[in-house]
């Protein structure tokens, strides 16, 4: 007997999954859709749906909610506090930002540049709860900080250093410095360094040509790391949370306990609309200033 | 010599604080004393003993990976369409992608919350990844755009030319290019998910207690020591993926020196 192939039919062109699909014209077009679909339902329209609370309840329209916040003791304490916070830790990592950026773009050995990017990198990437319960171990009050000074006699009570303003601070610092490094960085990387050494030749002191030449053409890198450090300051909820007393009510705070514990929604949707005003404020005006978008600088 | 001693000084302490809570995870006090008075290591068998703790880990992971998976084929869309078509308002639709990164998460979690709660959405790992791919999209988006922008786009031109077609083009030529791009995106979207904790409080529920969320409880409520040898394992897996992550930057920049030697 002759054995009959068992498969009889055989294919005249094989066509390709990708070929078949690249017959449909404007498909392309779904690379555009599918993310801005996305993004667009679950952000903005979230967002939108959520701001509506502030503006419209059972009764209709009114703006009893958002005039509530500005006219009671409590509501502009917190505001004031949490731009006051946000401020204090702007200043803070900048002063200590600047002299490592500094120092990543002006020394020449390798292996400090290694050191010191490993330094604002790997904190960077560690868990923000890790960070923050770091610092109620070293910040309490019998913590390793006070443990210590108090061994060297430096101070004879231990410090308060949690639970209010300062352990906010320290901690929001730390958490948010590697954000100005990389903004000062990618603006002081792009400074020629030949500048400075032609005005030291010129009869320059180091000192002089520093703040007369380097220092002017990092200000764009110093302007967009604060706002992006007070940006993100403004809105930040873990830290202050776990780290801040009674009295150091930021406004994310606020947000949370208004839909957690008090359920009122109408509240907490006001307090995140002067949330959000206030960042889309800040992020505008640079691009009012320069004509570019800080956000999206590094793709242009 | 001042700026080095400053500096010196600024790298202790960005990495002590980090570094403290090592030490302390293998005390035997059941406070955290200092100096530590005895060495043991019950935290760790305690971290692995607690269901809660050890479920919360691998809930994380689960969201985590599909996170990182959602996220890292929208991200590579949206950078496709950003490099690839021409349209109106393309500076508009970047500063969109980029959104959920520059809103305050608070604001993300608690519209999200006020959406998901009708569609039963909460206490679900659905929900969950949903809303953290928002958080990772961005990164994703960064990440791969920077890599599209620096692949040479005649090398797509010639595939096409030979005959592939686009999607083909795509996954043979510009995929292989900028895979290094594309893993240290899914790379930090998995670590944003991972890490998640306001979106989560929010939408999570008993079902979905991730190990942040495990960990955020613990430090409201009463800090157990336990807490410590958590954060030890962390800061230990988050430093092995910062240098698995280095590594693919140096294999990036030796494949494009190649590259440009040729």
């Amino acid at each position: 007997m002759i054995e009959v192939k068992s498969e009889s039919w055989i294919p005249v062109k094989q066509v390709s999954f990708s070929q078949r699909l690249a017959r449909f014209t404007g498909l392309q077009w779904l690379l555009l859709f599918v993310p801005f679909g996305y993004i667009f339902i679950l952000m903005f329209f979230s967002m939108a749906d959520f701001f509506k609370l502030s503006f419209f309840d059972e009764d209709g329209f009114t703006l009893e909610y958002i005039s509530h916040i500005f006219s009671t003791d409590v509501y502009l304490k917190v505001l004031w506090l949490t731009l006051k916070i946000s401020f204090l830790v702007t200043v803070f990592s900048l002063i200590f930002a600047y002299p490592l950026a500094y120092m990543l773009v002006s020394t020449k050995s390798n292996l400090w540049k290694k050191i010191i990017f490993s330094a604002v990198l790997i904190p960077f990437w560690i868990s923000l709860l890790v960070r923050t319960f770091s610092w109620t171990i070293l910040l309490r009050k019998n913590g390793v900080i006070n443990t210590i000074l108090l061994d060297l006699g430096i101070i004879d009570h231990p410090l308060e250093l949690i639970y209010n303003t300062t352990g906010v601070v320290i901690a929001m610092t730390h958490i948010l410095l590697p954000y100005m490094v990389l903004s000062l960085y990618s603006v002081m990387a792009g400074i020629d360094q030949r500048l400075l050494q032609a005005a030291q030749g010129m009869g320059a002191r180091p000192w002089k040509a520093f703040i007369q030449v380097f220092f002017p053409l990092s200000i764009p890198g110093l302007l967009s790391g604060s706002l992006l450090v007070f940006v993100m300051g403004i809105g930040y909820f873990i830290t202050p949370a776990l780290l801040g007393g009674t009295n150091t009510t930021m406004i994310s705070m606020l947000i949370e306990s208004n839909i957690n514990t008090t359920l009122n929604w109408h509240m907490a949707s006001a307090l995140a609309l002067v949330l959000f005003v206030t960042t889309l404020i800040l992020l505008f005006i640079p691009l009012l200033l320069t004509g570019k978008n800080p956000v999206l600088k590094e793709l242009e | 010599m001042w700026l080095r001693i400053f500096v010196g000084f600024t790298i202790v302490a960005l990495i002590s604080p980090i570094l403290v809570v090592i030490p302390m995870s293998f005390s035997s006090a059941s406070f955290f004393e200092y100096p530590i008075p005895g060495y043991s290591l019950k935290w760790y068998i305690n971290f692995f003993n607690n269901q809660e703790w050890v479920v919360g880990l691998l809930r994380s992971l689960t969201i985590a990976i599909f996170t990182a998976i959602l996220s890292t084929i929208l991200g590579v869309m949206a950078s496709l369409a950003v490099t690839r078509l021409n349209f109106w308002g393309k500076k508009l639709f970047m500063s969109l992608m980029v959104a959920p990164m520059i809103i305050p998460v608070i604001i993300t979690g608690v519209a999200l919350y006020h959406s998901f709660a009708p569609l039963n959405l909460t206490n679900s790992f659905l929900g969950l990844i949903l809303a953290h791919s928002v958080l990772a999209l961005p990164i994703v988006f960064v990440t791969v755009t920077a890599s599209l922008k620096g692949m040479d786009r005649n090398l797509e031109w010639a595939a096409m030319g030979l005959g592939s077609t686009p999607i083909g083009a795509f996954f043979k030529v510009t995929l292989p290019l900028i895979r290094p791009g594309v893993l240290s995106g899914a790379l930090f979207a998995f670590i944003i998910s991972f890490d998640e904790v306001v979106v989560t409080i929010f939408l999570g529920g008993p079902n979905t207690k991730t190990l942040p969320i495990a960990m955020w409880e613990n430090l409201r409520i009463q800090v157990d020591p336990t807490m410590a040898a958590v954060s030890s394992i962390l800061i230990v897996i988050t430093i092995v993926l910062f240098l698995s992550q280095e590594l693919v930057a140096v294999r990036k920049a030796r494949l494009k020196k190649k590259y440009s030697d040729n």
